[in-house]
């Protein structure tokens, strides 16, 4: 490396104070007209903008900030409860069609099948504050996971719908909207 | 939000993860702490001034709201500023498409203020045309490692480079705003 090159690297460092020049350098730069240049080229940029910053105001600029993160994180909730709403209604439909097809057919096997909370859960799902936090491809896993069960039922000794109180029954139909 | 205990001397990682975990504070501290630096480095790569605290704004709304893809390899302040060069290259892709203009990021000299430059010394003003004629990334790394007086190491991290070739558009860039700047 020559040191004009050498020089060329420190350049930023010294004139940020980091480090100083060597004696040796120091005549280097005495002698080098391009490394004088480019060592005013250096300080000119480092300067640049001095005189504007001080027309900047980053105690305004925070607090405009955190006010919009704020609303960000409000919009974020509501489109989590959008998203929540869509599926819910999505698995009271399916909820309903199975139930009514299975009602339809006296000796048809139960058509809902839960060996675990799971599909009363997905269809209450904006009654169950603990799955508030999912994502949307959290909650149509969720979803996919109550439709694998309704295709593949359980029949010996599954709930059906029909095993839910009335009361039940009607949180579901309004958490879908239906 | 809670409320959270953040000392003073608090690096930027923990600031950040002090942000995550719901404090503020510890955001306002964040652009308390760059908010200068980063408006000095827009302006410098040819933000128009009035133009400058909203991309200020949206660069740290931004950074806090992608806060969880910050890696440590690049620090808070040059990946702020990456984000911050990318919002100018939008908006400057913007505006050029409003007018219906071909996009060439070098031609930011279209937005000059002329106001400012007049405010400008006659060096400065000259240093900030010359800046607003070279590539996007010589440009870039000129003003992290001229201006901000990051190194090579993080500048590469943060623009998405290698230490190497961030150091060879840091020499292009001089050579080129030695021959513009030259009396
Ligand atoms: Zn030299």
């Amino acid at each position: 490396m020559t040191d004009c090159n050498r020089l060329s690297d420190r350049m930023p460092d010294v004139v940020a104070g980091r480090t100083e020049w060597t004696r040796a350098e120091q005549d280097h730069l005495a002698a080098c007209a391009a490394c004088a240049h480019e060592l005013d080229l250096v300080r000119a940029a480092a300067a640049l903008g001095d005189a504007f910053v001080s027309r900047t105001e980053p105690a305004l600029i925070g607090s405009a900030i955190t006010r919009r993160l704020a609303d960000a994180r409000r919009a974020d909730r509501r489109d989590r409860r959008a998203t929540w709403g869509a599926v819910a209604a999505a698995a009271a439909a399916v909820v309903i069609i199975s139930s009514g097809a299975g009602r339809g057919k006296p000796d048809a096997e139960p058509v809902v099948a839960a060996t675990s909370p799971a599909p009363a859960v997905a269809a209450e799902s904006a009654l169950v504050p603990e799955l508030d936090s999912l994502d949307a491809g959290e909650l149509s896993a969720v979803l996919d996971a109550f439709e694998a069960r309704h295709a593949d039922p359980e029949p010996a000794a599954t709930p059906t719908l029909g095993d839910l109180s009335d009361q039940e029954l009607e949180r579901v139909l309004r958490a879908g909207g239906v | 939000m809670r409320a959270l205990t953040v000392p003073a001397e608090a690096t930027d990682a923990a600031l950040l993860v002090a942000y995550r975990a719901g404090s503020e504070r510890a955001a306002t501290d964040l652009v308390t702490r760059h908010a200068g630096a980063l408006a000095r480095f827009l302006y410098a790569a040819g933000a128009a001034p009035a133009d400058v605290d909203d991309l200020v704004q949206e660069a740290f709304f931004r950074a806090f709201r992608r806060a969880d893809a910050w890696r440590a390899e690049a620090s808070f302040r040059s990946w702020l500023f990456a984000i911050g060069g990318n919002l100018l290259k939008d908006q400057f892709r913007r505006r050029k498409r409003w007018k219906l203009v071909p996009v060439d990021d070098r031609e930011l000299a279209d937005h000059a203020d002329p106001a400012a430059d007049l405010a400008a010394t006659d060096a400065e003003a000259r240093l900030r045309i010359a800046l607003r004629d070279l590539p996007r990334l010589q440009r870039e790394v000129f003003l992290l490692r001229a201006q901000q007086g990051l190194p090579y190491p993080e500048i590469a991290a943060a623009l998405g480079t290698t230490p190497g070739a961030a150091r060879v558009h840091y020499h292009h860039a001089v050579k080129k705003l030695k021959e513009s700047c030259h009396d």
